[in-house]
């Protein structure tokens, strides 16, 4: 049995298809989760609406994570996909958002435990231009002639956030990287609040003593 | 609408946390997709799709597969169980008292293959009927004492014995009078063995004979009217 507002977003589906372009765009307006609704009714508009709001933010997520940028948008290829093989699955109680994020974070697990890619995590940065390069990772030494240089305090910073446990990275990157709510964050883990919280106390605590050449 | 984070409080749990490093966390470069990433994402999802229709094809097939050979099994030890409980159980079974089939009343021995065993299967099964129409029966095959007919003492039956049961359900773990150990078995089937060492001092009639009582004989081969008692047979002149 569909509820009002999901006869409503139907209506707007049909809508869309008797008006073409125009309703296309009005389909842009939604919310993720009346869109979410549309992709359960194999609207594929929605789907294409649904990557352009998400791609850069879990790209950004899933590389911050794996810190290989082939292997990311490997994984967030999957994902999307995911998205539209289960489909079926969303709830329209939840948010949408969580639903992705956690999709997304279980693939990036999943492709972190392999043991053929375990091995292969360069740290690799991209400048201005867009240009891929690597950051080594035998840096240990504090080079105080470049400490104040951004570029290589953010090579740093994602040295070390691949340095940290799973868990804490994880909990650190959706927090002040991506900057979601706790309770999403706890929502996409799987863990309570005070958990979430606790793992970001003690992640944040490890990237300091780990950058502690940058910031003592 | 675009999709917007909601932030969390900035002073919440941070007391412990380096101002700096939380800026630097929260204005680390944003990587972004190619332009191409939706075109990749539609292709893949059509690639997947139609992999996924032919892993569909191919899982339904061999459900069905596993669904009728499945069925054939269930189907097959059904009637094999069925099969085994529908078999008329054979009424002395439970109840010795009951008389035996009619057998001719001469006919009571059986002949010996010139090997020493008794012959062919016909012999088995007849001696398997005449231990269940007695209803128990020992390693010297005989019937109940009311249905026996004229048999005369064991030198024929001493000769013979069970070289291999099958299937015996031993009933009774006894001694006779002489010390031999008597096992009483219910369903049994058995071979016998004769030696004609062991009758050297058994009458001359007897040599080479030996007779499970209550059997029906072959009367082609035998013949029980002429040896005196009417029970032992002799086999006919060659």
């Amino acid at each position: 049995m569909t509820s009002f507002w999901e006869q409503d977003t139907l209506q707007s589906v049909q809508e869309t298809k008797r008006c073409g372009k125009s309703a296309a765009a009005s389909l842009s307006e939604k919310t993720d989760e009346e869109l979410a609704v549309l992709l359960q009714n194999d609207v594929q508009e929605a789907l294409d609406i649904l990557v352009l709001r998400y791609k850069d933010a879990l790209l950004n997520f899933i590389f911050r994570f794996l810190g290989n940028m082939e292997l990311s948008r490997d994984v967030l290829q999957e994902t999307f996909i995911r998205l539209w093989e289960k489909r079926s699955l969303y709830r329209s109680c939840g948010r949408f958002s969580t639903w992705i994020y956690t999709i997304a974070a279980n693939l990036a697990r999943s492709e972190l435990r392999r043991p053929s890619r375990r091995l292969l995590v360069p740290v690799i940065q991209h400048d201005a231009e867009g240009e891929e390069y690597e950051i080594p990772l035998r840096d240990t030494e504090p080079l105080p002639d470049r400490v104040a240089d951004t570029e290589f305090r953010y090579r740093r910073i994602q040295e070390a956030l691949l340095a940290l446990p799973v868990v804490f990275r994880e909990a650190v990157i959706l927090c002040d990287i991506q900057e979601l709510a706790y309770e999403e964050i706890a929502a996409i883990i799987g863990q309570p609040i005070g958990t979430v919280k606790s793992r970001i106390n003690r992640g944040r605590a490890m990237l300091r003593s780990m950058l502690r050449d940058i910031y003592d | 609408m675009t999709h917007t984070p909601i932030r969390n409080d900035p002073r919440e749990g941070t007391e412990n946390a380096d101002p700096r490093l939380l800026h630097d966390l929260r204005n680390m470069p944003k990587v972004t997709a190619p332009p191409s990433f939706m075109d990749e994402v539609r292709a893949r999802i059509a690639e997947r799709e139609k992999s996924g229709h032919a892993r569909k094809k191919y899982a339904s097939t061999s459900r069905l597969v596993l669904t009728l050979t499945g069925t054939v099994a269930v189907v097959y030890l059904c009637v094999l169980f069925f099969r085994g409980n529908d078999s008329p159980p054979s009424p002395q079974r439970n109840s010795p008292s009951i008389e035996a089939p009619e057998a001719p009343p001469r006919e009571t021995g059986t002949p010996i293959s010139p090997s020493g065993s008794l012959p062919g299967r016909a012999t088995e099964d007849a001696s398997r009927r005449a231990v269940d129409n007695a209803g128990s029966t020992s390693t010297s095959p005989q019937v109940n004492d009311e249905h026996k007919p004229n048999v005369s003492p064991s030198p024929q039956i001493e000769g013979t014995s069970v070289t291999r049961a099958i299937g015996k359900d031993t009933m009774a773990d006894e001694h006779d009078a002489r010390g031999t150990r008597q096992e009483t078995f219910r369903n049994v089937e058995f071979e016998l063995e004769y030696t004609p060492a062991q009758y050297k001092d058994a009458a001359p009639e007897s040599h080479g004979k030996a007779r499970i009582s209550g059997l029906p004989l072959d009367s082609t081969k035998t013949d029980t009217s002429k040896n005196g008692t009417g029970d032992t047979p002799v086999r006919k002149p060659r």
